[in-house]
């Protein structure tokens, strides 16, 4: 591999793991207190946070610029702090994947969470335990398959990200381009050895990291 | 010892239901019987506060739970403490037999808990599937498991939803002895749901008779089934027994 496609390797790696960890997170949390929570407009934010699932990735990169360029309220408040953008920069590209992998992890995990039984849960408050040592203690280990499934298939839709990516971090050689953005230059220049090679690695990485999360979720009690 | 006593007044209104019961029990098993549908697991759930009545008061041995006055004042379920066992499965399936017990005791000194579950194995007849996880072990020995996690942290009352329904008759039977015995060790008011007669029959101490939302009937068993106190009530008790003797109960 030549040091342009290894830093696209390692480039894509590093915005998806980092991408999956927030997404993890945040999605964890989202879907615990969407599958646990009744309030008033709760059907409007899962459909906002379905959204980016079925809309056309650049329609979602396209908002993410309108609100995060440097005229979009978002992004010209981070540069009045922060003195930059975050737009044509590595972490463009993580925001860009970890809103596209969004939805995977809170509908898998939401379901997952709303599959264990109340009962379980009820058990744990009668026998003293609060709701996070509830959360902990009893609903993560028995949605624990459903949570592995979700994470996985975050890290997948986040290192095969490409349009919200292409228009918020753009295609910069040797700063932004990710595996699939240089697969698709070395595509469209015609360098098809370097594409077979990167479409080649991208191909067995995913792979093997799905087949590993399905290992670790293969618990059976 | 102060023995403990458990007095309620609930109300709940659901689509086409209304629960409005009140009772006041002391230590021994108290049976709520009556048909699907009574409002049975209702009140239950509404003494173990998982479930907020809509009006009303819950009180163990003088200390206030709820109270429709001071709804701020509510007891949550986790400040309770009290023994639960829901109808069907409820142990915890990622944890062993131990584990599930131990559950039951949380942040109590690790050497003190040791003992105490030691102790409650050897009183449920466990000894052995400590290891084991609830998919290993048979239904009674579940239900088992449940009661002496339900009983581990010493609870002020036990509440028994159904506990045997999804046992087979002779393990039933098995399991009504046991907990018989486990009673005479504590000296706390039990309360079991059931739509089985035999079953209030063979536990009871007190029997209260839930019909449509309404307690409309409370003695012993024998009481109950000798003089019910009206067409339902009889029709109900007598359904299993068509000739109610000093038997049945």
């Amino acid at each position: 591999m030549d040091d342009a496609s290894f830093f696209s390797f390692r480039l894509s790696l590093q915005v998806a793991l980092l991408a999956t960890v927030i997404v993890a997170i945040t999605g964890g949390v989202t879907a615990y207190l969407l599958a646990t929570r009744r309030f008033r407009g709760k059907t409007a934010v899962e459909v906002l946070v379905t959204l980016p699932l079925v809309l056309p990735p650049t329609v979602t990169g396209y908002y993410l610029v309108v609100l995060l360029g440097r005229h979009g309220w978002l992004g010209s408040a981070l540069e009045a702090v922060t003195g930059g953008s975050i737009v044509f920069t590595w972490w463009a590209a993580v925001l860009a994947s970890a809103i596209v992998a969004f939805p995977l992890m809170v509908r898998t995990t939401q379901a997952a969470i709303e599959s264990v039984d109340r009962t379980m849960i009820d058990t744990a408050y009668t026998l003293g335990y609060s709701e996070l040592q509830t959360a902990l203690r009893v609903v993560l280990p028995l949605a624990r398959r459903g949570i592995l499934a979700g994470v996985s298939l975050a890290f997948a839709r986040a290192i095969g990200e490409f349009g919200a990516t292409l228009m918020l971090a753009g295609n910069i050689p040797g700063r932004t381009d990710t595996m699939p953005l240089a697969i698709y230059s070395a595509a469209s220049s015609g360098d098809w050895g370097r594409a077979h090679g990167l479409v080649a690695v991208l191909t067995l990485a995913s792979a093997a990291l799905l087949y590993a999360a399905h290992k670790l979720g293969r618990v059976r009690w | 010892m102060v023995t403990p006593r458990l007095s309620a007044h609930l109300v709940k209104r659901l689509k086409g239901f209304e629960l409005d019961v009140a009772f006041d029990l002391g230590p021994g098993i108290s049976v709520i019987f009556g048909p699907s549908g009574a409002g049975k697991t209702l009140t239950l759930k509404m003494l173990a506060g998982l479930l907020a009545p809509d009006a009303g008061r819950v009180a163990l041995d003088g200390r206030v739970f709820f109270d429709a006055a001071d709804r701020r004042g509510t007891v949550p379920p986790q400040g309770r403490r009290l023994g639960v066992v829901f109808q069907g499965h409820s142990l915890f399936p990622h944890l062993t037999v131990r584990q599930n017990i131990e559950f039951g005791a949380p942040g109590q000194d690790p050497a003190r808990r040791g003992a105490r579950v030691a102790e409650l194995v050897q009183l449920f007849r466990l000894g052995g599937l400590e290891e084991r996880r609830p998919s290993q072990i048979s239904g009674g020995q579940q239900q088992r498991v449940a009661l002496a996690r339900a009983i581990v942290g010493r609870p002020h009352a036990l509440l028994l939803d159904e506990p045997f329904s999804a046992l087979d008759h002779p393990t039933r039977v098995a399991m009504r002895l046991c907990l018989s015995d486990v009673m005479r060790h504590l000296d706390i008011p039990v309360v079991l749901v059931t739509h089985d007669l035999h079953e209030a029959c063979s536990m009871a101490d007190t029997m209260l008779v839930f019909v449509d939302g309404r307690l409309v009937q409370r003695g012993t068993p024998r009481e109950v089934v000798l003089n019910p106190i009206d067409d339902v009530v009889a029709e109900l008790v007598h359904r299993d027994h068509p000739l109610p003797t000093s038997d049945a109960c």
